[in-house]
């Protein structure tokens, strides 16, 4: 019990530790669009940076990684079921 | 013992805490090149972090498994390797963890720039780290053999370290 509420405040602590930080970076954001045209040229050139999200490469990368990690619990799956067929059969 | 234990259980708590806490304080203090060179600096303590605790633990479990195939002669080996596997297994959990935890700090504080490899390594870590905490945590015969295989999945250590190298390759530009 002592250890599940620990698990507990150590999970709403994470979530406040994470949430609030973000928040900030949103507000952040807006202070950006209203500074000038100086502070959007910048946000540009940030969001070139790396490979982005919906273009096609990006999007590749990503369904390719989430396909990859489908695929190994599958069979990870797969493979349990299966020995554990086998050693009903052997019994 | 239990009191012991309560101690023991807090001090991880207080470590945990600050390690999450003082990190975005520090890169929120000031809004200049400072905070996002910290923020930066994480994220190689996060490849430094898992390049120390994989590599010696793969090749151990290797040559174990080697000394073991090969039979007789090599058998000594295989039973040195078996004394230090405890305190080598909880490196790697340990030094995993700081590296992981590192990590998605990292990524969260620089979110504003989030490209798609980025959010694919955060799935990656995650799933290598649930799959590890599955393994060390739970009784249950079924999930501790499901952590076991994934955790130990080849095919998505390959994945990771290529992703890794994608990320600091497309950052550095």
């Amino acid at each position: 019990m002592k250890s599940i509420s620990i698990v507990f405040v150590l999970f709403v602590m994470l979530s406040t530790v994470y949430t609030i930080p973000a928040v900030y970076a949103e507000e952040d954001d807006d202070e950006d669009d209203r500074e000038g045209f100086g502070e959007m040229k910048r946000e540009r050139e940030h969001q070139d940076e790396g490979i982005p999200i919906g273009t096609d490469i990006g999007n590749i990368i990503l369904y390719g990684t989430i396909a990859a990690i489908g695929v190994s619990i599958a069979y990870t799956a797969f493979k349990i079921k299966s020995s554990k067929r086998k050693s009903s059969q052997k019994s | 013992m239990t009191v012991k234990k309560t101690n023991w259980k807090f001090a991880v708590f207080l470590g945990l805490l600050c390690l999450i806490v003082i990190p975005p304080t520090l890169a929120y203090a000031d809004d200049d090149d400072d905070a996002e060179d910290i923020v930066e600096s994480l994220g190689w303590v996060a490849v430094g972090a898992g390049i120390v605790a994989n590599v010696p633990f793969i090749a151990m479990n290797k040559i174990r498994r080697y000394a073991i195939k090969t039979g007789s002669s090599t058998m000594q080996v295989a039973k040195q390797i078996r004394t230090v596997y405890k305190p080598i297994l909880n490196f790697h959990i340990m030094l995993n963890s700081i590296g992981y935890f590192a990590g998605m700090t990292h990524g969260l504080m620089l979110s504003r720039h989030l490209d798609s490899v980025s959010l694919s390594l955060a799935i990656v870590m995650s799933v290598m780290m649930v799959s590890g905490l599955l393994l060390k945590y739970t009784s249950s015969r079924n999930s501790k053999i499901f952590g076991k295989l994934l955790h130990g999945q080849f095919g998505l250590v390959i994945l990771l370290a290529a992703l890794v190298v994608l990320h600091i390759v497309v950052g550095d530009d």
